[in-house]
């Protein structure tokens, strides 16, 4: 028998329109009161085989997390059947349900046990959870004079003391420096290898291929498509391009506002890829009358460092003057020579070389998008250029 | 929190027994009286607001976890057992050096708490689902303790007059069939039959407090 199967599961969320009906329900024991009802998840099936790494993707409010919750045994499915064949574990928020106050031993044995540990069986782990966390040594220390890392050390090396039938990992599957995330990553495979069926969503679609041969793609409560993980995050690009291509923005300097990407004029989503050509299509129409306009944009990194920003009159092109009520439509095409992230765009109209000559409108962090590796990456750092090795003798 | 239930007991011995708010017995026999309802109220009122606030206060982990939030309501239960242990021996060893109660009275008397416990915890799986629900309803649960505690006659002896508002407390009749076990030839004051009414409805604000409302408390936490 598979371990994992879910045959047309569905799950809405119950909630209230304002306080008194909160206070009906609780007053009713749940008959009366509720009045809002979100479908989560609609008739989702699929089963998992020993050994297999399923990845599950989707945008924010998916359903993804909610589905992690049902097999977790943390949510009740409102229909449908769940089957799990043996024990499950859910690494989720790692640092949560710690007590500052308690020793790293108290709170190893506290939490272990509302994991489902047995007290002898944490007697015998506890030299290994301490060794593996590379906290030997701090067993009676507090808890709250560690630092978040040693926390998501010990939080993950916890979770993953014993093997379990079904891993559930809700983004925590890379905690700590470089050297202990590979440890964490070790870990995680040999699991896989002696049979452990793995549940992984991640963001980091680099993370999601490495591990998983397969992957979910769930949209709006139901499964878009169930498949290889290639083909899975190429639909959810395309899930993601149609959800913002129409993402016009509203501000009182200008009429219309749009922003998007574009590959050889077809539009593309917001996860690219390192060193690809891509058009930026700024669409717009002034409030007013803007005279020898300079349009600009800047990218920033997630941390707000400025990669890069060129304009207009840098690139040589003259927009002139723009009549209030007047649409026109600029393209940018640039190759992105940047390293996988995340990043935002920004951009600027004014007059002349620079804003100083005279702002008309400065938006920053209009438009975020991802630069993925596409699995592969070849470089480290911010910027990723093109290199070439040869052998020549 | 042992300390606290001791400091509490003693507080209210030395004040009321100061003021001696007894009846027709004498001194001793409300000594005894006071010290048993004292001994039955403060550790079940700490069971009371703890129980109340257990599933919030841990939320995270009941979260993370598949075992549900039944297992945490046992917290504060095997905290009450602790507490209500402890307390009762410095109390017992009063009563017993006044000659008021004996040894096999205080080992039935602390095995009845712990079905008094038990009694409490079927309304605690309801109090501490809303107290997810209503965010948090502690205060109000601080103020429905301290108005029971005066409503049960723990310090008091129970007037012809108010032994009607006094039956209406879920906790006048254990309290009474409390202090029967404890003290021997204590005369009941109440009829006890009254204490199937609250067991029944105590049962079923437990049954429905896991069923619909269970669900509704899942996507709440």
């Amino acid at each position: 028998m598979e371990p994992l199967v879910l045959n047309s599961i569905s799950k809405a969320y119950h909630g209230f329109r304002g306080p008194w009906s909160r206070m009906l329900c609780a007053m009713s024991f749940g008959y009366l009161g509720v009045n809002l009802r979100k479908e989560a998840l609609s008739n989702i099936s699929f089963s998992a085989n020993h050994g297999e790494a399923i990845g599950i993707i989707g945008e924010n409010g998916a359903g993804k997390s909610t589905l992690l919750k049902l097999i977790a045994g943390v949510l009740v499915p409102d229909k449908g059947e769940l089957k799990i064949k043996g024990n499950v574990r859910a690494l989720l928020d790692l640092g949560l349900g710690f007590n500052p106050e308690l020793t790293a031993k108290q709170n190893t044995n506290y939490n272990g046990m509302i994991w489902g540990y047995s007290k002898s069986e944490l007697e015998s782990m506890l030299p290994d959870i301490f060794s593996f966390s590379e906290l030997e040594g701090l067993e009676n220390t507090p808890l709250k004079e560690f630092s978040s890392g040693m926390v998501m050390r010990l939080g993950f090396s916890l979770a993953v003391a014993q093997r379990p039938d079904i891993l559930i990992v809700d983004e925590a599957l890379v905690v700590g420096d470089a050297r202990f995330q590979q440890k964490c990553l070790s870990r995680v495979s040999s699991f896989l290898n002696e049979g452990t069926v793995l549940l992984f969503v991640s963001h980091d679609l680099n993370l999601l291929s490495h591990f998983c041969k397969r992957s979910i793609l769930i949209h709006k409560g139901k499964i878009l498509l169930d498949s290889n993980t290639r083909n899975a995050i190429e639909q959810y690009m395309q899930v993601i391009a149609g959800s913002h291509e129409n993402a016009v923005q509203k501000f009182k300097e200008l009429n219309e506002f749009q922003i998007s990407f574009s590959k050889n004029g077809l539009p593309r989503g917001t996860i690219l890829r390192s060193n690809e050509d891509i058009e930026l299509l700024v669409q717009f129409s002034p409030a007013s009358d803007w005279k020898d306009l300079t349009v600009g944009f800047h990218i920033d990194d997630a941390r707000g460092i400025r990669v890069f920003g060129t304009n207009t009159l840098l690139l040589g092109l003259e927009m002139g003057t723009v009549l209030q009520g007047q649409k026109r439509s600029l393209q940018f095409r640039f190759p992105l020579h940047i390293g996988p992230g995340k990043y935002s765009i920004g951009v600027a109209f004014h007059k002349g070389r620079a804003h100083t000559e005279g702002n008309y409108f400065w938006g920053e962090s209009l438009f975020s998008f991802e630069i993925d590796s596409g699995g592969k990456p070849d470089s480290i750092g911010l910027l990723s250029i093109p290199v070439e090795a040869r052998i020549l003798d | 929190m042992v300390l606290q239930n001791l400091a509490l007991i003693s507080v209210y011995a030395v004040v009321f027994l100061v003021f001696s708010w007894k009846r027709e017995g004498t001194e001793s026999d409300y000594i005894a009286y006071l010290l048993t309802g004292l001994l039955f109220w403060i550790p079940l009122q700490e069971l009371l607001v703890r129980g109340t606030g257990i599933l919030s206060d841990n939320r995270s982990l009941i979260k993370r976890s598949n075992i549900g939030p039944d297992l945490f309501l046992w917290i504060p239960f095997v905290q009450y057992l602790i507490h209500s242990f402890l307390t009762a021996i410095p109390v017992f060893f009063v009563l017993l050096q006044k000659g008021m109660v004996s040894v096999v009275s205080f080992g039935i008397g602390y095995l009845y708490l712990v079905g008094m416990g038990l009694y409490l915890m079927l309304l605690l799986h309801y109090l501490s689902r809303i107290n997810v629900l209503l965010k948090d309803i502690s205060p109000l649960v601080r103020l429905l303790s301290s108005l029971l505690f005066w409503a049960v006659p723990i310090l008091y002896y129970p007037s012809e007059n108010w032994k009607s508002w006094n039956l209406l407390n879920p906790f006048t009749i254990p309290l009474d069939i409390f202090r029967y076990v404890t003290i021997p030839n204590y005369e009941a004051h109440f009829a006890w039959s009254g204490i199937w009414m609250f067991f029944l409805a105590f049962g079923l604000v437990f049954f429905l407090a896991r069923t619909k409302l269970q669900k509704i408390i899942l996507d709440h936490l």
